[in-house]
């Protein structure tokens, strides 16, 4: 009798549950939306995080929450956003780039599959010089080879951006490349190479600007011109295209399964930030290489940068 | 340069500007003075907040919090054997013994005005040494870097005198467990057990806050009692009479004072060193300059004078390659260069030429706002002091509770939390079988850092070692290591021949 009882208990509020109207759907968004930037307030992702949480508040007419969640090079706050639910109000920053080379160079299977991700837009390309110390005696990449010993970069790590850059180089133009690792970060990587530990390195303009003048810039990993530095040819000008697609995309993403309509409506207000005028010039001056890709390029830049990272992997295994 | 100090200085006395500094040094304090935040946790919570902000008001906001930090969490230390920020560890060393004896006031007056004359040092030494940033930045490269961490390390030698065992196993078990996590230097895991959690190793602050100071209130608790029972009857009198004494204390040790102020604002200067290295690097240098030098760790006010005068003077320092190279001295300017940047501003020669009035105004915000943390802090001093006179049960719970709750807000993670109250029963056992604490944390903070610059250095040289001994510098720094670590060693030797000697009839 008890358990007669249960069941009907169970299917009515089962009924009841079901009959619960949706009720009509408000425009979105209603409520404040979160940004999930996986590194710390000051750097790169998060200045840019910042910047586009308060351009996104004007166009959304929601209030936006900047929430860093820095960790594991990354991929802390990725995971984060993963999990979070996919109502179009909690959306972030992925580093890509980090659960690539933590799973292909490092043979680590990351917790989540990233490949889920819903991509909103990718908005910069974090592209590097590759450079030497002002007195070495090599002037083009294609001294690199002719050196005929190997060349030293000094680099934050292996599995690093630069760290596959530099070898992706050597193995292009055929030099035995050699490491200086474990510089914080990528300044710290040019004084590095100003001071002479290492003879040459990888960086972006910002890392490289306040130490120029001893540093002599090779080329450009990309395939368009770094404003800021003109006369740098780009490796696409120098006859290595396979080179150009490296570097750190920073990528703007939902988590799986958030409603494709609301996706819209971001990527649109997104979009539109990054077309404007005033964003570009910021961009500039704070030396992000704006690049704007929806979801079917931004795949594909991610699926090559995979490949580069495949062929360097016999590399990590003979060490 | 006179228009633009001129600009900086008329700016400072603008009410806005005022508050500004009076609002970062209130906060800078305070997160000083809760074990487990710190400045790089003030300036994090008000980053977004100066965003909008006149960049200038915003500088001074933060000069603020930069500077008042190290007196805020000297108190803690001195008071309670828990460091605030781990740099202030060092202060631990002669601060509590000093409470113990029933002289906190004289102690903690000692600290603000060390911070005081520290930070007023530093300033002056980055202004003087502002034209030649370039060849000293130059200079320092991983093997001077390797020497200089060794220097910091023989502190273990002097942390753990009487117990040299325990001490060394210790600093042993320390760079162990600092071990632990992902190493980018050779893209490797160490220990991680493929937890999320230890990839990015064992978080500092969490460790070195549990093993200090969670122990010290586990047996604060299970001890019972006052701190300072000397001081049990002490009257409002007697600690405002302590205080006048330690303002006293510190003026009339010029030699100290200078001497603390130049290591800070020099290892200041050097990308990546930190504070912790200044300050016990500071310590082992006053020790071997005393002529007293076994009454350090006992209540010697001078290592007080030593460690936080060069917790303040670094500030100065490393804000010299933080505006000259837009290279951080410390992780703390790390969070600053990227508050200059969120204004808009390029640190680097640019900035020395076009906003140098900016620079200024940083500079003139930190000897201000020391001088409000100051001259608050030893207004405040005999009231703070009295902690020292309260039951130990009844101040453990509520410092715990802080503890935790600080924890916590460091990165949102229970883990944290975790960590810190596990480091603290750990740290507790080992306080029982009488391993100096400290020494673990000496170990767990430079460890990392002679291991890196060690790795890096044979990788410039291609695995010859002659690199640790053929630069000037380097023989420099490697002679005072090793003349530091003997120099106790032969005087004791020779103290014993001659005792012998004299024993001869």
């Amino acid at each position: 009798m008890l358990l007669v009882r249960l069941f009907a208990v169970v299917l009515v509020s089962g009924a009841l549950v079901l009959a619960d109207v949706p009720e009509a759907p408000a425009a979105y968004p209603d409520k404040p939306i979160t940004i999930i930037v996986p590194f710390g307030a000051g750097g790169a992702y998060g200045r840019l995080g910042r910047k586009m949480g308060a351009d996104l508040e004007k166009k959304l007419g929601v209030p936006v929450v900047v929430k860093n969640n820095p960790g594991a090079g990354g991929r802390k706050g990725a995971v984060v956003l993963f999990k979070s639910k996919p109502d179009g109000y909690t959306i972030g920053f992925v580093h890509f780039i980090s659960f690539q080379s933590n799973e292909i160079l490092r043979g680590k299977k990351a917790s989540i599959d990233y490949n889920k991700f819903k991509i909103i837009l990718k908005l910069t390309d974090a592209k590097q010089f590759v450079y030497v110390n002002k007195k070495s005696p090599i002037k083009s990449l294609a001294d690199l080879k002719k050196a005929g010993r190997p060349i030293k970069f000094a680099t934050t790590g292996v599995g690093a951006v630069t760290w596959v850059e530099a070898n992706a180089l050597g193995a292009t133009l055929g030099f035995p490349v050699k490491f200086v690792t474990g510089y914080k970060n990528l300044p710290k990587a040019a004084l590095a190479v100003a001071r002479g530990d290492a003879e040459a390195g990888a960086g972006g303009y910002v890392h490289v600007r306040n130490v120029l003048d001893d540093l002599r810039m090779l080329a450009f990993i990309a395939d368009k011109k770094d404003p800021n530095l003109p006369d740098v040819p780009t490796t696409t000008e120098l006859g290595l295209p396979q080179l150009s697609v490296l570097g750190v995309p920073r990528i703007m993403a939902a988590p799986p399964r958030t409603p494709d309509d609301k996706l819209q409506v971001i990527r649109k207000a997104v979009q539109e930030i990054v077309d404007d005028a005033a964003f570009k010039e910021w961009a500039l001056k704070g030396g992000f290489f704006l690049n704007p890709e929806g979801p079917d390029g931004t795949w594909k830049v991610l699926q090559a940068n995979a490949k580069i990272m495949e062929g360097l992997k016999p590399l990590l295994q003979k060490k | 340069m006179q228009t633009a100090l001129a600009e900086a200085a008329m700016r400072v006395t603008d009410p806005a500007a005022i508050l500004m500094l009076f609002m970062g040094t209130t906060l800078g304090v305070v997160f000083g003075a809760l074990p487990g935040l710190g400045t790089i946790t003030a300036l994090a919570v008000v980053l977004p907040f100066t965003f909008g902000m006149d960049p200038m008001l915003a500088m001074f906001m933060y000069s603020g919090i930069i500077s008042s930090g190290t007196f805020g969490g000297s108190v803690p230390a001195i008071l309670l054997n828990t460091p605030g920020t781990p740099p202030n560890a060092a202060t631990c060393l002669d601060g509590y013994p000093m409470t113990r004896r029933g002289e906190g006031a004289r102690a903690l007056a000692v600290s603000a005005t060390a911070c005081f004359v520290g930070s007023l040092g530093g300033a002056v030494i980055l202004l003087a040494l502002l034209p030649v940033v370039k060849p000293v930045v130059y200079a320092f490269g991983p093997p001077e870097f390797f020497w200089l961490v060794v220097f910091g390390l023989v502190t273990i030698a002097f942390a753990a005198k009487g117990n040299m065992v325990k001490g060394l196993v210790g600093g042993g078990l320390g760079i162990l467990l600092s071990l632990i996590g992902y190493t980018e230097m050779y893209g490797v895991y160490r220990y991680t057990m493929d937890s999320e959690y230890l990839w990015d190793g064992l978080p500092l602050v969490p460790f070195v806050v549990g093993m200090l100071a969670v122990s010290e209130l586990i047996s604060y608790s299970a001890s019972g009692g006052v701190t300072a029972s000397e001081a049990a009857g002490a009257t409002g009198r007697d600690w405002r009479r302590q205080t006048l004494q330690g303002i006293r204390d510190t003026f009339s040790r010029p030699l100290a004072v200078g001497r603390a102020t130049a290591i800070g604002a020099g290892i200041g200067v050097i990308p990546g060193v930190g504070a912790g290295v200044a300050s016990f690097l500071s310590y082992v240098v006053a020790i071997q300059g005393s002529d007293k030098p076994e009454t350090f760790g006992s209540g010697n006010l001078e290592g007080i004078i030593a460690s936080e005068t060069a917790n303040d003077a670094k500030d100065g320092g490393s804000l010299l390659p933080t505006v000259a190279f837009g290279i951080p001295g410390s992780a703390d300017m790390a969070l600053l260069l990227g508050a200059f940047v969120l204004h808009g501003l390029q640190p680097g020669p640019l900035l020395l030429r076009d906003h140098m009035d900016l620079v200024y105004a940083l500079l003139l915000g930190i000897v201000i706002s020391q001088v409000l943390t100051s001259g608050l802090g030893l207004m405040a001093v005999p009231w703070l002091a009295r902690l020292s006179t309260l039951p130990s049960r009844a101040i453990a719970p509520f410092v715990l509770v802080l503890v935790f709750v600080g924890m916590y807000m460091l990165r949102s993670s229970i883990f944290d939390v975790g960590l810190a109250v596990a480091a603290g029963v750990f740290g507790y056992c080992m306080r029982r079988f009488g391993f100096p604490l400290i020494t673990v944390v000496i170990g767990f903070i430079l460890g990392p850092l002679a291991e890196q610059a060690f790795l890096q250095s044979l990788m410039i040289s291609d695995g010859r070692y002659d690199i640790f001994y053929s630069q000037p510098i380097v023989v420099v720094l490697m002679v005072l290591t090793l003349v530091t670590l003997t120099l106790p060693v032969a005087k004791s030797l020779r103290r014993k021949v001659s005792g012998k000697g004299a024993g001869v009839p």
